[in-house]
């Protein structure tokens, strides 16, 4: 570990918190129809737009029509999705003639992208056409994104709102978040990507001679190489502002074109964290309770500090069954367990990457997170186990956490023997069965498709390319990835198979929206409640203590549910390297 | 590698592209897909109503 490794890392934390107020305050303001500086550009725009789809503003809706709506524009967008992946052939701006991509990959594809996980079991840039990356893949990275913000300012005005039966409407909602944020930071994101060298254009792939040519297996000579190209910096910008993290190319946020200088790194990683952070604030600024927003982005902030710090210290130790191989930082080289990183990142770099991107439910990577040490491995999993609420994905980082604090609330409330209250309203039995509901799907889909995949050699372990418990954690680390939206990958795994491509289809479905169904339901129901004045006996919700408690909250879930399939993965595999095993 | 491997990545002539999609686009597999998420979608529409219920 290097002081100029700290450094970033620190600087990162700063960073996020100096943005969260500005952002957090804008988004305030625009989801509660204040005026903003951006008015006078995005309000003519919000009028066409619902003019041409018909759409009252007016309007609001139940948590029951909020959800239906969003349930219905996921549907109608995933099967879109699905037909353009099936025609790309037919269709401009395919200058590598690529053919139409298989029915299950294109139904992975498509549930991915709709549920903003991304999880990629193709070679973009050998499988997708422009077209198909542009208006398929782009599009749902700004909707996916949009649908979880939404969301989450739904919750929070349930949880604001007084008895009152509706939450918003989902279609001014999701117009505002796209046209006063994602839209414009999208385009000031990607001229600053290209400023750092990320391509944009629609050019046929270049072909360049290599300068030491190479002999491939079969003995051929590959003197040249196929330099893929394309409107990268666009769809980056809002693959990581919207958490999505479905790159243009397979490389992802390591290649060079996606993510060329430590400065893109940075701002990549701060633009994961910018939406989640801010919305902590839009929480205590919409609830009249901007301390209690604080108290949640603290509590987020020690656990992403908790991991990150563990994920470092393990990248820098390097691997001790490397004998006679320089792991230690000096001028020249960063040391400790350089194998799938990138040099220009180093391994705070990388480390802070893959903490941020698991927080989050990003998924893009600088690194291969199947290459890290098994205890650097390990925190990027138990992030995503934990359900991504470490500031967590846009909105859907917010909603989760909200639910871990209803619950903490509760456990409050058990602990002195009365009845649990939040902000005012009374915690009861219906919204307990429904944050159990939101919290339990989780591990159930990654759990239970992971033990069918793991007894099934023909079409479950044949997949895997390290024995072990190494190939648990990738068979592990996908469903886990899968089911929490994520969308990174452990890498070693054959993941375009009928069977994982859908099972991994069903289990992001499962992972977005049966935690979302029951989320709104709670919303609603919050809503519909009156306020009741805090008393002595209220547990504050504003405070260190609150903070502590909801963190011990979500790692005392989390390890309750997931420890035994952790101890059989990288645990395991951590000690067997420390005995000096190897599979 | 992954350039040369890939299954996904074959570039088929323009004319056996379009016999390959118009050949299977009416198959079993596209329909299952498409029924397979519009049943998992109708699920979640009960599940809104299950939940609206239980209160």
């Amino acid at each position: 570990m290097t002081g100029s490794g700290w450094l970033q890392i620190l600087l990162f934390l700063a960073c996020v918190l100096a943005i969260t107020k500005p952002l957090g305050l804008y988004m305030a303001r625009f989801f509660e129809h204040e005026r903003t500086f951006f008015d006078p550009v995005a309000r003519p725009v919000e009028r066409l737009v619902y003019r041409l789809c018909c759409v009252d503003e007016k309007h609001e809706m139940r948590w029951t029509e909020y959800g239906a709506a969003m349930l219905l524009f996921s549907l109608v967008s995933m099967l879109l999705l699905y037909l353009l992946q099936r025609i790309q052939q037919f269709l401009p701006l395919n200058p590598q003639h690529l053919a139409a991509v298989g029915q299950e990959l294109a139904f992975n594809t498509a549930a991915s992208f709709t549920t903003n996980t991304n999880w990629q079991a193709y070679t973009p840039e050998t499988t997708m056409s422009y077209l198909t990356q542009m208006v398929g893949l782009a599009y749902h990275n700004f909707a996916s994104a949009a649908v979880g913000v939404s969301l989450a300012i739904a919750f929070i005005r349930g949880i604001a709102r007084r008895q009152c039966k509706t939450l918003g409407n989902f279609w001014v909602d999701m117009t505002r978040v796209t046209l006063w944020l994602l839209l414009p930071v999208s385009f000031v994101f990607a001229l600053v990507l290209v400023s750092q060298g990320v391509v944009q254009n629609l050019r046929p792939y270049d072909t360049a001679r290599i300068v030491e040519p190479q002999k491939a297996a079969d003995g051929t000579a590959i003197t040249t190489q196929i330099i893929a190209q394309g409107p990268v910096a666009s769809q980056e910008a809002i693959k990581m502002f919207g958490t999505n993290g479905g790159g243009f190319f397979n490389a992802n946020s390591a290649h060079p074109f996606e993510n060329p200088t430590p400065l893109s790194n940075f701002l990549q990683m701060l633009s994961i964290f910018a939406i989640s952070a801010g919305l902590t604030y839009t929480l205590g600024r919409i609830t009249h309770s901007q301390r209690h927003g604080w108290a949640v982005w603290a509590a987020m902030a020690a656990l992403f500090v908790v991991g990150v710090t563990t994920a470092y210290w393990a990248e820098s130790r390097g691997n001790p069954l490397l004998h006679g191989v320089a792991q230690t930082a000096s001028a020249q080289q960063n040391g400790g367990n350089m194998e799938g990183k990138e040099v220009r990142f180093g391994i705070s770099g990388s480390a802070l990457f893959a903490t941020v991107t698991t927080d989050a439910s990003c998924g893009a990577v600088n690194g291969m997170h199947d290459s890290f040490t098994p205890l650097g491995g390990m925190v990027t999993l138990v992030n995503i186990m934990l359900g991504e609420i470490v500031f967590g994905g846009v909105g859907s980082g917010l909603y989760g956490a909200l639910i871990f604090v209803v619950l903490s609330v509760f456990i409050a409330g058990l602990m002195v023997g009365r009845t649990p209250e939040y902000l005012g309203k009374k915690i009861e039995a219906f919204d307990v069965k429904m944050a159990m509901l939101a919290i339990l799907i989780l591990p159930l889909a990654i759990l239970t498709f992971t033990a069918i995949s793991l007894v099934n050699p023909s079409f479950g372990t044949s997949a895997i390319s390290n024995p072990g418990p190494h190939g648990l954690t990738q068979v592990l680390y996908a469903y886990t990835s899968a089911a929490g939206n994520n969308g990174s990958a452990f890498a070693g795994l054959g993941a375009n198979t009928v069977w994982y491509n859908l099972t991994l289809g069903v289990t992001m479905l499962i992972g977005r929206f049966f935690i979302i169904v029951p989320m709104l339901a709670l919303a609603g129901n919050l809503a519909s409640k009156k306020y009741v004045p805090p008393s002595l006996g209220t547990f504050p919700v504003t405070t260190a203590t609150f903070s502590m408690l909801l963190i011990s909250v979500i790692l005392i879930v989390g390890a309750l549910t997931f420890f035994p399939a952790l101890s059989l993965g990288p645990v395991l595999e951590h000690l067997q390297m420390q005995a000096g095993k190897v599979f | 590698l992954a350039w040369q491997t890939c299954s996904s990545c074959k570039v088929l002539p323009r004319e056996k592209q379009k016999e390959l999609f118009w050949g299977r686009w009416l198959e079993m597999r596209d329909l299952l897909m498409i029924a397979f998420a519009v049943l998992m979608f109708l699920l979640l529409f009960g599940y809104i109503r299950g939940c609206d219920r239980l209160r």
